[in-house]
């Protein structure tokens, strides 16, 4: 079977043209790709279901959809990622979905699925991949304000579905990645974890009925829409087995394509529009006297923990985080040049002080003066009992933070510190218990790369975005920022996010959220025999593993079949492990 | 700090080289495809190539990408890459949504300018930008007018010869402006203007020329320096103490473009006829005595708003702080569109009696571009006009039934794109809706 498929893909695949530029002695140049085309016969297959206009094989095009994020990030031609979706198409329906996976299963051919495409997490990670951009299916379909959902397609924006839900008192989870990413996406096929998450939980739970082309091609609904009774559960009537197709870090495009959903929403006492204060890009929305917002800070991790207890029992703010105070300085500047000359002027706000690190932000939502005033008694009671204070912040200043809180607008700002080369570690999903030692480890493992290596970047000790999700679980995730313009910085980066991985492993601090899809669930899944249960949920949704994504098959290669001997080597010689990852940066492999 | 090389490598003068450190940042994170603040699902893009095109090429981000594919060789200009290059306006959307948060790090619209560059260089420009570039070095318009019908607008109303007759102004009348008909009876409406108020003024008729931005626009960065070159010593032989232009393109051409090609800054000041018939109105000089009874929504056009944003450049580097942060190693300006001209157009608007002035969802540094520049319209029309439809569509939801703008070119494509849907929905230029109004005297109003 397995050849037969390979003969197909090959088939599909006309000759790789040859490049203008190949030298004359039949050398190309080192930066110069061949990269395969369609066949005609494939080609004209998907113009017919699609329309010309709607699928291309052109690398000028192709280009777009090859742009890899971190690892590799040279001004080179190493920005790109090492496999190039073979062909880009844009179906703009279910039905047409359909027919392309149809049409790649017929072919040979493998696909994988995008919204709105943010970074590089859909990027094809083997060859012969058809990038099915979900682009045209953008509507909104529904918002049943009384029963706080809507039913969405793939490519509605976390902004534009919250502009939409705030005109009927609702808002949406908009996850950190920022307000451009598809909720569909998060919410079916990956990460799910957002800074307002406090709130508006996680995408995983947020997801109701789905409707998904399977990597066999079958249309099916599943959860209430199975039954057709609307989009209401996830859990039926009709089919529904959303955990096992989820999971907690999503298959990443590997079980189908996702076409429509049922999407929870939130009560919301905010206005129906932002209002903006300030001058691009610094907007800031206005704070009332139910709409507050507080900083406050501790000497000690015990103050935030304890807090973040009586936080989440009382219910009495809306919205929790913390963030870095070094990224609350990325937020209140518009440039890295002007943040830089604040801090090294001095001229940071005391809210973007490293010395007042030990923070939580909050965000206050109320209907009522009396209900805002219970809230504030609440919150002041809880921060005097946590030995913690109140920090003065410019009205300019929270308004944009609470801008930020409510929209996620300035998440993305972390990029800035490294752009294309930032990772964050694997996260923390568990109880606040483990908040000061979480963020020990975090010192510990980064101190090397910040301090002696000066590697990564030097913001705060250990860079940690926090919220609760759902008013419960301690969520932490680190930023790993790294030096775009440098292979050893990129490497050592990837290497920290191994480490740390590692160190998760040995001590176990909750699920690591983000890294168990691909080669790192066979790595590291193996303890909760989490490898073996996604491979076969994968395995038997996608016998021909035609979607590539997250999931793993339980197909070993070099890298699983190796790790087991170089585990204790690389983390053993850290020497090593860096250099193995800078090799990895520099080729791409 | 250390020095770093986000440069292409030493002796490498292609148009991208500086570039490489900016495209370098980008993360793909598709801001670029989006207004800064969306108000509805329905009015959320903030990008009219990817809109049309729907490819990431289209926007400005894979824009960003293809320039970078095609410098590495890693792509070719096909026609597909060309269409995803040049149905783009240079509206200059992307750049504004893409400093929400990535700053200075990327700066797409720079990264365009350069990629239509490296296109011209490369000798794979579009036919119909040849023959626009033609028009310019021939005729010094990109219609191929001759250069005696550029005062043709204005027959029987006898203008000074700001060349001859020593004028306090320098009317500037813009080259989208002064061979289409259409658009004559805004600028007669601004020449009653201007004599009412006693200004003393002149043209330069047949000797003006375009200022350049368009050839600019287009990846002629050469023909844009002489184009602006010509232009600004006929401002400095006109002796003119100010310069006041009709054209929303020449605005922004002298105070954004004109920088980049190393041309000074004219002696004199450079205003917008907007700005300037307020100032008029604001010391008493002018009144506007009349009424215009309807919902107007204003398009605010990009070159007279984000674009028009007055540049300083710099030959700024890149170094790294902090370890990793990249940050310029000397002063250097990051234009947020916050600069353009806004206000003035709409207090002229707001000055007429029962005039309604309801703003579209996307406005200001965050308008959504009418289709009509940039050389799309000449090259893909299509793509042009959808644009305009997209923009109409906003304008109609405002419930208004006049357009007002303040721009030859939009309201040239704007008008015609209305025209064609047959709704009765009315693009008008500010100045024709001013004479418009004033025809009708306020009557205890
Ligand atoms: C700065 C930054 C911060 C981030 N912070 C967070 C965070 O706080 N929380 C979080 O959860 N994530 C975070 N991420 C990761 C984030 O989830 C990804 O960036 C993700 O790609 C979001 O983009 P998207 O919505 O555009 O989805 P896409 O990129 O379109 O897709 C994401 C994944 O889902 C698959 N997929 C998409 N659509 C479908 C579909 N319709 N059917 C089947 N598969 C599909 C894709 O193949 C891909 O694997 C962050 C990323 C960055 C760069
Ligand atoms: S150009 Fe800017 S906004 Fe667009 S994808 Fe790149 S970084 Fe993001
Ligand atoms: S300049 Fe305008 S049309 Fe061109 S890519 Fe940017 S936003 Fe799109």
């Amino acid at each position: 079977m397995a050849t037969q498929s390979l003969q197909k893909a090959h088939d599909a695949l006309a000759a790789p043209q040859a490049s203008a530029r190949t030298l004359a002695d039949g050398l190309e140049q080192p930066n110069l790709k061949r990269r395969p085309r369609l066949s005609s016969a494939a080609m004209r297959e998907f113009a017919e279901i699609l329309g010309p206009r709607n699928i291309t094989d052109d690398p000028a095009v192709r280009a777009g959809y090859s742009w890899s994020l971190a690892g590799g990030g040279l001004p080179t031609s190493q920005q790109f990622m090492e496999h190039w979706s073979v062909a880009i198409a844009l179906p703009g329906s279910t039905e047409e979905v359909q027919a392309v996976v149809k049409a790649c299963l017929r072919h040979g051919l493998k696909f994988r699925a995008q919204s709105t495409g943010m970074a590089a997490f859909s990027c094809a990670m083997q060859e012969s991949v058809v990038a099915i951009d979900l682009r045209r299916m953008d509507k909104l379909v529904e918002i049943d304000a009384k029963n706080q959902m809507a039913v969405i397609e793939p490519y509605v924006t976390g902004a534009q579905l919250q502009a939409e839900a705030m005109k009927v008192g609702l808002t949406t989870h908009i996850i950190g990645a920022g307000w451009t990413h598809s909720p569909l996406a998060s919410a079916t096929s990956y990460g799910g974890v957002g800074i307002g998450g406090n709130y508006t939980g996680n995408n995983q739970r947020n997801l109701m009925a789905w409707e998904w082309v399977t990597p066999e091609g079958e249309l099916i609904r599943a959860g209430s829409a199975g039954a057709g009774s609307g989009w209401f559960a996830g859990e039926g009537p009709g089919p529904g087995f959303r955990g096992m197709l989820r999971g907690n870090c999503g298959a990443g495009g590997g079980l189908g394509v996702f076409t429509r959903i049922g999407y929870k929403l939130h009560p919301w006492t905010g206005p129906a529009q932002f209002e903006h204060r300030g001058v691009h890009p610094q907007w800031g929305i206005p704070l009332s006297d139910t709409m507050r917002f507080y900083q406050v800070v501790w000497d000690d991790w015990e103050g935030p923990r304890d807090a973040a207890y009586g936080f989440m029992i009382s219910n009495a703010p809306t919205y929790i985080l913390r963030m870095p105070a070094d990224h609350i300085g990325w937020t209140l500047h518009p440039t890295n040049r002007e943040f830089y000359d604040s801090l090294v002027n001095g001229t940071l706000p005391d809210i973007a002080r490293t010395e007042n690190r030990i923070s939580w932000t909050l965000l206050v939502l109320s209907e009522t003066h009396a209900e805002a005033e219970w809230r504030e008694r609440t919150i002041r009671a809880i921060v005097e009992k946590t030995r913690g204070r109140f920090l003065d912040v410019a009205p300019e200043h929270a308004e944009v933070l609470a801008r930020n809180a409510v929209t996620s607008c300035y998440v993305p700002r972390v990029f800035r510190a490294g752009s294309r080369q930032v990772m964050t570690s694997v996260g923390v999903f568990d109880s606040f218990k483990l908040l000061p030692e979480v963020v020990k480890t975090g010192e510990r493992l980064m101190r090397p790369y910040r301090e002696q290596r000066k590697t990564i970047n030097q913001g705060v000790p250990e860079g940690f975005w926090m919220w609760p999700s759902e008013g419960r679980h301690y969520w932490a995730e680190n930023i790993i920022s790294c030096d775009n313009d440098s292979v050893e910085s990129g490497g050592d980066g990837t290497a920290l996010v191994l480490q740390i991985t590692e160190d998760h492993a040995k001590h176990p601090r909750g699920v690591n959220a983000f890294a168990l899809g691909g080669d790192l669930a066979e790595m590291y899944g193996k303890a909760l025999g989490l490898n073996t249960w996604m491979a076969k949920v994968k395995n038997a949704f996608d016998p021909e593993d035609a979607a590539d994504g997250l999931y793993p098959t339980g197909k070993k290669n070099i890298m699983t079949r190796l790790w087991p001997i170089a585990r204790p080597f690389l983390f053993g010689i850290p020497f090593l492990l860096r250099l193995a990852m800078r090799l990895q940066v520099k080729y791409g492999k | 700090m250390t020095r770093v090389s986000m440069k292409a490598a030493p002796g490498d003068l292609s148009p991208l080289a500086d570039v490489v450190g900016n495209i370098s940042h980008c993360w793909r994170c598709s801001h670029c495809k989006w207004v800064p603040s969306p108000v509805s699902n329905a009015f959320a893009h903030a990008c009219p190539s990817v809109q049309w095109g729907n490819f990431h090429a289209y926007s400005g981000g894979g824009k960003v990408i293809t320039a970078f594919a095609l410098k590495e060789g890693e792509a070719e200009c096909t026609e597909t890459a060309l269409e995803s290059i040049f149905a783009c306006t240079m509206c200059g959307a992307c750049d504004t949504s893409c400093k929400i948060n990535n700053g200075e790090t990327v700066e797409p619209l720079n990264i365009l300018y350069a990629l239509r560059a490296h296109v011209a260089g490369e000798g794979r420009s579009l036919p119909a930008h040849l023959a626009m570039i033609g028009n310019l070095r021939r005729v010094g318009n990109s219609a191929g007018r001759p250069r005696e019908d550029r005062s043709r607008w204005c027959e029987g109303l006898d203008i000074k010869n700001a060349l001859t007759d020593r004028v306090d102004v320098l009317l500037h009348v813009g080259c989208e402006n002064a061979f289409d008909p259409e658009l004559w009876p805004e600028l007669r409406a601004i020449v009653a203007l201007l004599v009412k108020a006693g200004v003393d003024f002149g043209i330069a008729y047949g000797r003006e020329t375009a200022t350049g931005e368009t050839a600019y626009d287009l990846g002629f960065q050469d023909d844009a320096r002489s184009l602006g070159v010509a232009m600004a010593d006929l401002i400095a032989a006109s002796g003119a103490r100010r310069v006041v232009t009709c054209s929303a393109s020449s605005y922004a051409g002298i105070r954004n473009i004109w920088p980049r090609l190393g041309i000074a800054a004219p002696a004199c000041a450079v205003v917008h006829i907007t700005d300037f018939v307020d100032q008029l109105i604001d010391q008493g000089k002018l009144a506007i005595d009349g009424v215009f009874d309807a919902t107007v929504t204003y398009h605010d056009p990009c070159k007279l708003g984000r674009l028009s944003e007055a540049y300083t450049p710099s030959n700024a580097g890149w170094t790294k702080v902090l370890n990793t942060i990249s940050v310029r190693d000397a002063p250097k300006q990051i234009l947020f569109g916050n600069g353009g001209l806004y206000e003035a157009p709409r207090k002229l608007l707001n000055r007429i009696g029962r005039l309604k002035l309801a703003e579209m969802e996307r406005s200001r540094v965050a308008s959504y571009c009418c289709g009509g520049a940039g050389g799309a319209k000449e090259a893909f029309p299509d793509f042009s006009r959808s644009a305009a439809e997209h923009r109409l569509a906003e304008a109609r939801a405002t419930g208004a039934s006049v357009v007002a703008t303040a721009c030859g070119t939009c309201r040239r494509h704007l008008g015609e794109v209305a025209d064609a849907a047959g709704d009765g929905l009315k693009v008008m230029g500010v100045f024709e809706l001013l004479a418009s109004a004033m025809a009708q005297p306020k009557k205890g109003d």
